[in-house]
C-alpha cells in the first residue's frame, strides 16, 4: 500500500495522481493500480506518467468504474499498485535525436516522463475541445512544456497537419487509428499498444496481438512496438 | 504437514495454479517461486496452435471477471518439447490441461502427451527431460465454439471423450468438469466410472455482459467465461457434491483467493484445490494461500488436512 500526495484534476475527466514511494521505471512502462482490496478484480494498468525521488505520478481519465474510484481517492488515502511491467520506448538510442511525440487523449499520459529523458523532443498533444476548457489547456500546455516544446492540437488529424520529415523517430501513444496513420507518415515509429489486461505477467493471454508476424503479448513484449510491425486490426475495421 | 498422494503424485500442498491463469509455470516468479505450489497446470493446449478469440478477451464484473480467451496455445506439440520442458527446473506436480474441439483431437492430443512420456523415461532424446505428471483432460472451456464444453455437458458427451481418451493415456488423469453441466454430479460419476483418475471442478460459467452504448455484447463470442469470488458458493457446493457421489480424488476450484476459502472447498470434500482469477487480484495469492493454510493447521491444531477434509 502507498499513500497518495495528491489527486488532482487537470481536464475533462482527466486527473493526475502522485504517491508517495522510491520507484524506477521508464518511460512508457506501466503499473497495475488498484483499490478497495479485493472487490476490484482486476487491477487497472496505467502508464507512468512522471517518476521523482521520492514519488510517483499516473495520469488517468474515468472511463469506468475502477477509474471513478481512483478519481476519488484523497490526499492520504492508499492505493496499492503492482509493477514497473512492460517494455518502456526506446529512450537511449534516441537520446540526442529529434523526435517527435505525438499522444491523443489519454494516449499524452507516457509522453511527459519520455520527454524528460529525450534531449531534442518536440510534443504534439491531440485533445477534444471537450476534454479541456481554456484554462486546462493552457495548464497541460505549460506543464508539458517544462521538458520539450508542446502544441496542443484541437480536433485536428495530427497525421495530416505535422511535417515528419524533419523528425528522426515519431514516439506515440493513443487511439489505435491514429497511431495506424501516423505508421504510414515515417519509417520510424514507436507505438504503445493498449488492451484489456487480466495479469499484466504474460500469464493470462488476454491482450495478445499480432507484431511482427508473431504472436506477443502486450503486456509483456510491449506496451511498445516498431509501429510498422503492428497488424492494427482493430483500427482497420474502423476504417 | 500439507503434503499427500493422490495418482500416484506426491503433492507438497493442496494447492495448484488453475490452467490459463498461471501461464507456464514461469511468469509469477517475480513475486515468488513457483516450486513452493502443489502444482501448475499450465495454459491449456490443443492438438493444433490456437491464436484465441478476437476482440476484448477479459473484463470486470461485481466480485468478478469474464474472460474469452479462446484456448490461445501453441499446441500439444510445441508444448512437450518447449513450454514443458523450461518447467523443468520447477519442483512441482506439473499438469497439462488438453482440450479439444472434436474427439479425434483429444485422443490425438493425449497420444502425444502418452509417446512424450515413454520418451523422456526411455531417454530417448537429450533435449526431452521433463514429462507431464497429470493429465487434467478439458472438456469444458465455454469460449471455443464447437469446443470441448460440448462433451462436458451431458453424461453421453464426457462417456464418449473419457472412455477413448482412457484407452491412449497410462498418466493419470483428473476431468475438469463445467459447472454448466446438465448434472455435474452424473457427469462426474461418469467420468470416474470411464476410468478418470479424478475429478476437477468448476470451469467458468458461461454468462454475458452487453455494453449498453454500442449495443452490442462486450465480447465478440457474445458468451464468455465468468470466474473469480463471484462464483465461489455455487462452486464450493458443486464441489461439495461431486465429492460425495466420487470415490476418485476431486480438485475444486471456483473463486478460492484466500487460504480461508482453499480450506472452505476441502471442508466441502476436495482433496487438492486450485486458484485461479485470484493472481490477478493479488500476485502473491498463491504464496499467500499456502502458507495461510499452513498457519491455519497451526491455529487449529490439525496435523493433516484428512482430518477436516470432507466434514461437511
Amino acid at each position: 500500500m502507498y499513500k497518495i500526495i495528491s489527486n488532482q484534476q487537470i481536464g475533462n475527466d482527466f486527473y493526475i495522481m502522485t504517491i508517495e514511494g522510491s520507484f524506477e521505471a521508464k518511460p512508457g512502462q506501466f503499473y497495475m493500480l488498484r483499490g478497495m482490496g479485493s472487490f476490484m478484480t482486476l487491477s487497472r494498468p496505467i502508464s507512468v506518467f512522471d517518476v521523482e525521488e521520492d514519488k510517483i505520478a499516473f495520469m488517468y481519465r474515468v472511463v469506468g468504474e475502477g477509474t471513478k474510484y481512483f478519481s476519488k481517492l484523497k490526499e492520504g488515502d492508499e492505493i496499492t499498485l503492482y509493477g514497473p511491467y512492460g517494455n518502456g520506448y526506446p529512450v537511449s538510442e534516441y537520446k540526442d535525436k529529434k523526435v517527435a511525440l505525438i499522444g491523443g487523449g489519454m494516449g499524452i499520459a507516457p509522453l511527459f516522463y519520455l520527454a524528460k529523458q529525450l534531449d531534442n523532443a518536440e510534443i504534439h498533444l491531440g485533445l477534444n475541445s471537450r476534454d479541456l476548457t481554456a484554462e486546462q489547456k493552457q495548464y497541460l500546455g505549460q506543464l508539458y512544456a517544462t521538458h520539450a516544446p508542446t502544441t496542443i492540437h484541437i480536433d485536428t488529424d495530427m497525421s495530416e497537419k505535422l511535417d515528419f520529415s524533419k523528425y528522426d523517430a515519431v514516439m506515440t501513444c493513443g487511439p489505435e487509428i491514429m497511431m495506424y496513420k501516423l505508421t504510414k507518415m515515417h519509417e520510424d515509429v514507436y507505438v504503445s499498444l493498449e488492451k484489456h489486461m487480466g495479469c499484466a505477467v504474460g500469464a493470462c493471454l488476454s491482450c495478445t496481438c499480432e507484431v511482427g508476424g508473431k504472436r506477443v503479448k502486450v503486456c509483456k513484449d510491449g506496451p511498445v512496438f516498431k509501429g510498422s510491425e503492428v497488424s492494427y486490426d482493430d483500427a482497420i475495421k474502423l476504417l | 504437514m500439507m503434503q499427500s498422494n493422490y495418482f500416484n503424485l506426491s503433492f507438497k500442498n493442496p494447492v495448484i495454479a488453475a490452467s490459463g491463469t498461471f501461464g507456464f509455470g514461469q511468469e509469477y516468479k517475480a513475486y515468488y517461486n513457483p516450486s513452493i505450489l502443489g502444482g501448475i497446470s499450465a495454459k491449456g493446449i490443443t492438438l493444433e496452435a490456437r491464436r484465441g478469440n478476437s476482440g476484448i478477451r477479459i473484463t470486470e464484473t461485481a466480485g468478478g471477471i469474464m474472460n474469452s480467451i479462446g484456448l490461445e496455445n501453441p499446441g500439444v506439440e510445441s508444448f512437450l518439447t518447449d513450454e514443458l520442458q523450461q518447467m523443468s527446473n520447477i519442483d512441482t506436480v506439473k499438469i497439462a490441461n488438453l482440450g479439444g474441439s472434436t474427439l479425434e483431437t483429444y485422443i490425438e492430443g493425449a497420444r502425444l502427451i502418452e509417446e512424450h512420456n515413454k520418451k523422456v523415461k526411455a531417454n530417448a532424446s537429450t533435449l526431452l527431460h521433463t514429462v507431464v505428471d497429470l493429465v487434467e483432460l478439458n472438456i469444458s472451456c465455454p469460449n471455443v465454439k464447437e469446443g470441448g464444453i460440448a462433451f462436458g455437458i451431458t453424461c453421453e458427451g464426457a462417456e464418449k471423450v473419457v472412455r477413448e481418451v482412457r484407452k491412449v493415456l497410462s498418466i493419470p488423469m483428473a476431468v475438469k468438469l463445467s459447472p454448466n453441466a446438465e448434472n455435474i454430479v452424473n457427469v462426474a460419476k461418469t467420468c470416474e466410472y470411464e476410468g478418470a483418475d479424478g475429478i476437477s471442478l468448476i470451469n467458468t460459467f458461461s454468462a454475458l455482459k452487453i455494453d449498453i452504448k454500442k449495443r452490442r455484447a462486450v465480447f465478440d463470442n457474445v458468451y464468455a467465461g465468468l470466474s473469480g469470488p463471484a462464483i465461489k458458493p455455487i462452486a464450493l457446493k458443486m464441489v461439495r457434491e461431486v465429492s460425495k457421489a466420487v470415490k476418485v480424488p476431486v480438485i475444486g476450484m471456483g473463486g478460492i483467493t484466500t487460504a480461508e476459502d482453499a480450506i472452505e472447498f476441502i471442508m466441502a470434500g476436495a482433496h487438492l484445490i486450485q486458484f485461479g482469477t485470484a493472481s490477478f487480484i493479488n500476485p502473491y495469492a498463491g504464496k499467500d494461500i499456502v502458507e495461510g493454510i499452513e498457519a491455519f493447521m497451526k491455529e487449529e491444531n490439525i496435523k493433516s488436512l484428512d482430518e477436516i477434509r470432507g466434514i461437511i
